[in-house]
């Protein structure tokens, strides 16, 4: 009884599979898989041996490229400050560095001068004579030359450019 | 294919320390994939490996807009394609004036003239067969060229393509649709000496 019930489950089963409508291979089906078949043999093109490093090279040139766009991105006024600190820098350095070599003039030996001799001049009658010896004089600032008169503009008295002066 | 697993989690997250071996890991996974994608689609293989190199460089830039739990594969292919379309941008700026057709579906896209001087790497595709098919995709315009290679080629399925893409799923099946349809046309000569039959 079993037996015969899914006999005839089996069997409506098959008839309503079949009863399906059949789906056909679509126009052009053999020459696209033709093509397929072709496509999927192409050779395939790979990536050079070196491929890998240069990418890395070319990550690397990318980064320090990007760094320098960046500085020059900065506010004109960041680069200023930049360049003023800088300088300031550059200038105390130079600064202590020229304080440090010109302040020890004290340790170079001061040159000492003999004191003058006294001078003894022979006399005919055989005595000597002596001279003091010469006094140091400490060195007097020099005067200013001595402004050049303008030749007076007074009137009566005239002056020709390039004629010799004329002797009152 | 024997080709090794990538435990991709443990990837992401290598990527997003900027550790140097996360990413050498990910090119050594995924370079030649890439480059013979780029080659497929640019049609030259130095401008390949400079696209390929090119997308590397972006991730590791831009890594900290990956979203955790996307797939990494169509994230480089989105980056990949990204790199390469502005390279033939580039070169039509400095070639041929774009002309904007309308496809069937009222899509627009450019018509883009053949190069005539265009020749296959010949190291690459070193067979006649190889360079009249790669001829032959770069004839196609671009849309459809992408779709065919990312299915045909490189075995995405259609959600990754329209992910990668950045369309609908309709508009990836249409365009490989269309795509090989267009590249049957092409290669009636091809298919007629290798199987000795007329196309329709």
């Amino acid at each position: 009884m079993m037996h015969e019930t899914n006999e005839n489950h089996e069997s409506r089963l098959t008839e309503l599979l079949q009863s399906l409508p059949r789906v056909n291979a679509p126009d052009g089906f053999e020459q696209v898989t033709q093509l397929r078949v072709l496509l999927d043999q192409l050779p395939r093109a790979q990536a050079p041996e070196s491929f890998e490093d240069d990418v890395l090279a070319r990550l690397r040139d990318d980064e320090r490229s990007q760094k320098r766009l960046r500085l020059r991105r900065l506010p004109r006024s960041v680069r200023w400050l930049a360049a003023g600190v800088g300088a300031a820098i550059v200038g105390g350095v130079a600064y202590y560095l020229a304080t440090r070599t010109g302040s020890p003039t004290s340790t170079i030996p001061a040159v000492t001068t003999p004191p003058p001799a006294e001078v003894k001049i022979p006399l005919d009658s055989g005595a000597e004579e002596r001279l003091a010896p010469p006094q140091r004089v400490p060195a007097t600032p020099q005067r200013p030359p001595k402004a050049i008169e303008q030749p007076s503009t007074a009137p009566g008295k005239r002056i020709t450019p390039g004629a010799p002066d004329q002797e009152d | 294919m024997g080709r090794p697993t990538i435990d991709e989690q443990a990837l992401v997250e290598l990527l997003f320390e900027r550790k140097e071996e996360g990413f050498r890991q990910l090119m050594r996974f995924y370079k030649d994939e890439l480059v013979n994608f780029a080659y497929r689609f640019v049609g030259s293989y130095d401008d390949a490996v400079d696209v390929a190199q090119e997308t590397f460089i972006r991730v590791y830039r831009f890594i900290e807009t990956f979203q955790r739990g996307a797939r990494l594969r169509t994230w480089l292919y989105a980056i990949a394609r990204n790199v390469a379309l502005s390279m033939l941008d580039e070169r039509k700026r400095h070639g041929t004036l774009p002309m904007v057709e309308k496809d069937d579906e009222g899509e627009e896209h450019e018509r883009e003239v053949p190069d005539l001087t265009y020749v296959p790497d010949r190291a690459v595709d070193s067979t006649i067969i190889a360079q009249r098919i790669q001829e032959a995709l770069m004839k196609l315009p671009a849309v459809f060229r992408e779709a065919v290679i990312l299915r045909d080629i490189e075995g995405l399925t259609y959600e990754e393509i329209a992910e990668v893409c950045n369309v609908e799923l309709g508009t990836v099946k249409s365009r490989i649709n269309r795509g090989r349809t267009m590249l049957q046309e092409l290669l009636r000569d091809l298919y007629e000496e290798l199987y000795g039959s007329k196309q329709q």
